[in-house]
């Protein structure tokens, strides 16, 4: 909805105006920590640390991962040590991982990370699961082969809950100009995959989405053939992760979705993304009650 | 609440006042009043501003917003003389031994005055009047800078002058010393004008043929004016011409215009229409990118405004006039199934009675309505959303002119208006299902004010204008309070008020101050200071002002704006006035100012209070404004250069670090120049600069989920690109009379006639094309095709995962090149 908005504003625009490139002189910022942490009901708690990277220059992926932080995950009672590991379904697959704390909804969680010499602190609950009542593909017309992927709602009375959706279709490899490729790797959220229930409080709803792509697998999608972006096939079976986030988490990946669909629009103000890491780290700690579903491809 | 020192401040006043009444009573000479009215002889448009004086004692006023004055002198012999810019003076002499009515018919000077020098029109005004920080505008040296695309526009002259600037391309508003867009007080015949601009700021709603004059005040405000805290535009359009009909118009490239006027009784009532619109086709298409569909799109606008005026008797006069404008926009993509619908615009009615007590007392009631409101629709794939927002006006206020002796001018009304505000009314659908957005949430509220001033002549060299108001604000039921938990941003609890039911208030007293001391008569020293509230606010949250932003009232959260300002100013003419020059410095604190807060985004206040949302802090402005003018000779124009500082400090944002608001602008230049090179040509151009708008720029990037997300800089602390144009124009003005001559000469070659008849034997009754005059103007916008950037941003290329990922910095720009021309005519 507010994309339209924005969508919109940017459209008439360009109806009387030009873009053109030019050159500013900019000056870098500091160096800061970034957390991407989530915890999951029923799984381990699972953190990613990085650095940010200045403006002007341009990612280089030795520079950015920390690989010698110490994280910590305490429930109050236990202190779980997350030690660096590999996870192949994790947006970056170096993850810090967690073996003795596994999340339940209701319970609050404190995340500790200390790196490049200074300390971090977060802390998030996980929220009760809400389970979709149902699940399934659409065809869109005009077509009768490709559609979304639709859902049904029943958001739980009163104020302050917020979901968030992420999807996979079943991972394979393939082999693409000579590079083995994984698709779908992970669960991967669509923009405004974030929204909370301020309008739809109490309501019983049908929404849908859109397929979103991964970003970290970009090349392979310049080959797909454009009637096909975005679309799923009847015959694609897509695996549904729908979490529910506490108030700080969903502040978060609203923002962070709101800077997310401003990148390249002109009218978009700077959007500030809201993190819930104190000390001065960019990120999230984020409980996620988790229900998860399946629509099966024809 | 008031200090101690402002008590002393009133104090002060008061004693003013105290001591300038004891002054009138202790007169025991005999005196009379010499009074009435100032018009144009050739169409009966009252003088707004002439000088009226008394040639032996060279002492008298100006004729106020309905061309009234009134002089108080001892019994005596005088002569009575009348002046004002474009047209003769008017001498008199009198008997002074009762109370005299003297209306006055100006007649307009020649067309060559201009290569004259100037005698008319108390020309070192801009030295003698008390007004530091007052500019008045005549609409023909308006007429005569370079039209953007051919139409005369108010607003942008106004951002001509130091201290007063653009907002840029494309924005709607423009800033005067520092303030911000929503702190001009912009009157159209006394009715409050919300957004004074069509398209996105390319226009103004004023249209130049229905306009008399324009006052803006940007300094010194005096105690009649309130509810704003940087300034006044105060526009009067004509009345109509009172003795006979007479059309004007243009056909331009992008818009055409028409006014009709006339007397609906000889000189005795009037009545003018005009009426403007552009065209959709002409808009679109030149700059519609190849290959988008616009078939169905467009965005045009069209306003209509209608006066009428009568005279019933030598102490009655009564006004109706009214505006009525829409921008609408249009945009249809139909692969994607969207559609876009967008309007906005302006609608006033003013109902308005002079009236005359005495020969020293004048009293105006109007009664105004105003309104404002933005709608937005759009729809795509069975997704519909409609937005409504706006703002409207009851109004009702009295003024009384009191003229005791010829040494005061005591002024005090009051003013009542009735706020009815629709911050943000959604509705959507998906399909068949209705989203709910809760009631539509108004909120109501009374606005009030009373004043008193007096303009009084200390001594010959001292004026001084000392005035107190006092205003008072209250928001009223029905209206639902939501309070939030701090830290879950939950509603914990919703306060309910009733109709009618006090939700809160605010009052203050705003104390005004000007003077004017004459050093000679070349040069004056002038000095100001004032104190206003302001009781509403526009609340804008992007880089760039639209006609999204909206107008929200004072509540429990939102305190009224509280702004002082010190000005200081040296005068200076030369050459026997035919130049002027001044130097004014100005400084201004302000309180409660309004920003949203980090992370707020549209449609987060939908079925909340838009308060919600807001921060708070302070702000600072200052800076030094430099203006020389030539007035007279064919070559003429203007240099005006202003240096300024606006400082903004919230607490909650930019971490508590004070930062430089968006409109911050350093320098700013204007240069205007006109050459009349003939009776027939006539060139103007204009340049100007100025530094760019501050904004927050990109300094990091990081990862989340695999994207990048940017992190950003200290607010406002980077500069655009600087801001400079320059324009040209010529208007060609065809000699009639020769063109007759030629015809004559056709019409006896026809019919072989050379030899019995002489051109000047063929006589045509003059009225048959004596009135009708045409003139081509041809102009060029932006002569070096410089783009100047509208909004500034970044956007990521590529992919970091394959190595072409790139960050580039990139501007939009509205306005390369643009050449026009129009075809004014006038009968």
């Amino acid at each position: 909805m507010k994309k339209i908005f924005f969508a919109a504003i940017s459209s008439i625009f360009f109806l009387a105006s030009c873009t053109e490139d030019i050159d500013l002189d900019i000056t870098n910022g500091e160096t800061k920590i970034v957390i991407e942490g989530e915890i999951e009901n029923g799984k381990f708690a699972q953190v990613m640390v990085t650095r940010n990277s200045p403006l002007t220059q341009s990612v280089n992926f030795e520079n950015i991962l920390v690989n010698n932080a110490l994280v910590y995950v305490s429930n109050g009672a236990i202190t779980d040590t997350l030690r660096f590991d590999t996870v192949f379904s994790a947006s970056n697959p170096f993850v810090y991982v967690g073996s003795t704390i596994v999340g339940i909804p209701g319970q609050t969680y404190n995340l500790t990370v200390i790196a490049d010499g200074k300390t971090y602190t977060a802390t998030t609950t996980i929220p009760a699961p809400v389970q979709l009542d149902s699940v399934w593909f659409q065809p869109q017309p005009p077509s009768d082969s490709l559609g979304f992927a639709w859902a049904h709602l029943t958001d739980p009375n009163g104020l302050g809950n917020g979901y968030r959706w992420q999807v996979k279709r079943p991972t394979k490899f393939v082999v693409f100009e000579g590079s083995p490729l994984i698709l779908d790797r992970r669960y991967i959220a669509p923009g405004g995959a974030t929204f909370d229930d301020k309008f739809i409080d109490g309501k019983s709803f049908d929404f849908a989405y859109f397929r979103p792509y991964d970003p970290t697998e970009a090349s392979y999608y310049e080959d797909e053939p454009e009637e096909e972006r975005g679309y799923y096939m009847y015959s694609d079976t897509i695996y549904i992760r729908f979490s529910t986030l506490d108030k700080a988490s969903q502040d978060f990946y609203r923002t962070y979705e709101a800077a997310m669909s401003s990148n390249g629009n002109p009218f978009a103000s700077p959007v500030t993304v809201l993190s819930n890491i104190k000390g001065g780290g960019l990120g999230v700690w984020a409980g996620m009650g988790v229900a998860y579903d399946t629509i099966y491809g024809q | 609440m008031i200090s101690k020192i402002n008590s002393i401040k009133y104090i002060l006043l008061l004693c003013f006042f105290a001591a300038s009444i004891s002054k009138i009573n202790a007169q025991d000479k005999q005196k009379f009043t010499i009074s009435g009215y100032v018009k144009d002889a050739s169409n009966g448009e009252y003088s707004i501003g002439a000088n009226v004086y008394v040639k032996e004692l060279l002492k008298g006023g100006n004729t106020n917003q309905y061309g009234f004055y009134s002089i108080t002198v001892e019994k005596g012999k005088y002569h009575l003389v009348v002046s004002y810019i474009g047209y003769e003076n008017f001498e008199k002499e009198i008997t002074l031994d009762k109370d005299t009515r003297i209306n006055v018919e100006l007649k307009p000077s020649a067309i060559n005055a201009k290569e004259v020098e100037i005698t008319s029109e108390k020309s070192d005004k801009n030295v003698s009047s008390s007004n530091v920080g007052t500019v008045k505008l005549e609409m023909e040296e308006i007429k005569k800078i370079p039209a953007f695309l051919g139409e005369v526009d108010v607003l942008k002259t106004i951002q001509l002058l130091p201290g007063v600037k653009s907002s840029g391309e494309g924005n709607t508003g423009f800033y005067v010393r520092g303030g911000g867009p929503d702190q001009n007080l912009i009157l159209l015949d006394e009715a409050v004008v919300y957004n004074a601009s069509h398209l996105l700021g390319f226009f103004s709603v004023f249209n130049g043929d229905a306009v008399k004059s324009i006052n803006l005040i940007k300094g010194g405000m005096p105690a009649q004016y309130g509810g704003r805290l940087a300034s006044v535009l105060d526009i009067s359009m004509k009345e109509g011409n009172n003795k006979q009909f007479h059309a004007q118009g243009g056909i331009g490239v992008i818009a055409s215009r028409l006014t009709i006027e006339g007397p609906i009784k000889k000189d005795t009532g009037s009545f003018i229409v005009s009426a403007r619109r552009t065209y959709i086709d002409v808009l679109a298409k030149p700059f519609a990118k190849p290959g988008s569909t616009l078939k169905n799109s467009g965005l045009y606008f069209y306003d209509v405004n209608a006066k009428i005026n009568y005279r019933l008797s030598d102490k009655d006069r009564i006004f109706m006039s009214g505006y009525f404008g829409r921008d609408i926009m249009t945009f249809v993509d139909k692969p994607a199934q969207f559609k876009l619908n967008v309007g906005w615009g302006n609608g006033t009615g003013v109902l308005r009675w002079n009236h005359l007590f005495n020969d020293k007392l004048f009293m105006n009631t109007s009664a105004i309505f105003s309104n404002y409101d933005f709608t937005f629709g759009a729809e795509q794939s069975g997704f519909e959303f409609n937005l409504f927002s706006g703002i409207k006006d009851w109004n009702l206020k009295v003024d009384f002119g009191y003229f005791p002796t010829i040494r005061h001018e005591i002024k005090f009304g009051v003013n009542y208006v009735f706020h009815t505000f629709t911050p943000t009314s959604v509705s959507a659908k998906q399909n068949d299902t209705e989203f709910d957005f809760g009631p539509i949430k108004r909120q109501k509220a009374h606005e009030a004010a009373i004043y008193l001033s007096d303009d009084f002549d200390v001594t010959d060299k001292l004026k001084i204008h000392a005035g107190l108001r006092y205003s008072y604000f209250m928001q009223i039921g029905p209206f639902d309070r939501y309070i939030k938990d701090p830290t879950t941003g939950q509603t914990t609890n919703t306060i309910h008020y009733t109709s009618n039911q006090k939700v809160k208030d605010y009052g203050g007293l705003e104390p005004r101050f000007n003077m004017r001391y004459s050093i000679n008569n070349k040069s004056s020293v002038k000095a100001s200071y004032t104190y206003n509230l302001q009781y509403i606010h526009l609340a804008s949250l992007s880089a760039v002002t639209l006609p999204t932003d909206i107008w929200v009232p004072c509540s429990e959260l939102v305190q009224p704006q509280k702004g002082a300002q010190y000005s200081l100013g040296y005068f200076r003419n030369f050459f026997d006035n035919s130049y002027e020059a001044s130097v004014e410095v100005y400084y201004k604190t302000l309180k409660n100012q309004i920003e949203y807060k980090d992370g707020a985004l549209p449609g987060e206040s939908i079925n909340d209070n838009a308060d919600n949302q807001f921060v708070y802090g302070t702000g600072e402005a200052y800076g030094i404004e430099l203006f020389l003018k030539k007035r007279v000779g064919k070559l003429n124009g203007w240099i005006g250069y202003t240096l300024s500082y606006t400082k903004r400090n919230f607490p909650d944002l930019n971490y508590g670090k004070e930062f430089y608001a968006k409109y911050d602008r350093r320098h700013d230049v204007s240069v205007v120049l006109s050459y009349d090179l003939s009776k027939k040509w006539t060139f103007s151009t204009i340049w100007v600069y100025g530094t760019g708008n501050a904004i927050t720029i990109p300094q990091s990037y990081y990862f989340i989920d695999g994207n990048f997300v940017t992190e950003y800089g200290d607010r406002n602390s980077f500069r655009m690109p600087a801001y400079h144009r320059l324009d040209v124009s010529a208007t060609f003005t065809p000699d009639r009379t020769k063109k007759i001559e030629r015809r004559k000469k056709r019409v006896i070659k026809r019919f072989g006639l050379e030899d019995k008849v002489d051109v000047a034997d063929i006589k045509i009754p003059r009225k048959m094309f004596k009135d009708f005059e045409s003139s081509w103007n041809f102009s060029i916008f932006n002569v070096y095709n410089r783009h100047n950037p509208y909004i500034v941003y970044f956007a990521n290329e590529g992919s970091v995962y394959d190595g072409s990922l790139k960050i580039k910095a990139k501007q939009v720009y509205l306005f390369p090149i643009l050449p026009s021309v129009t075809w004014n005519f006038k009968f």
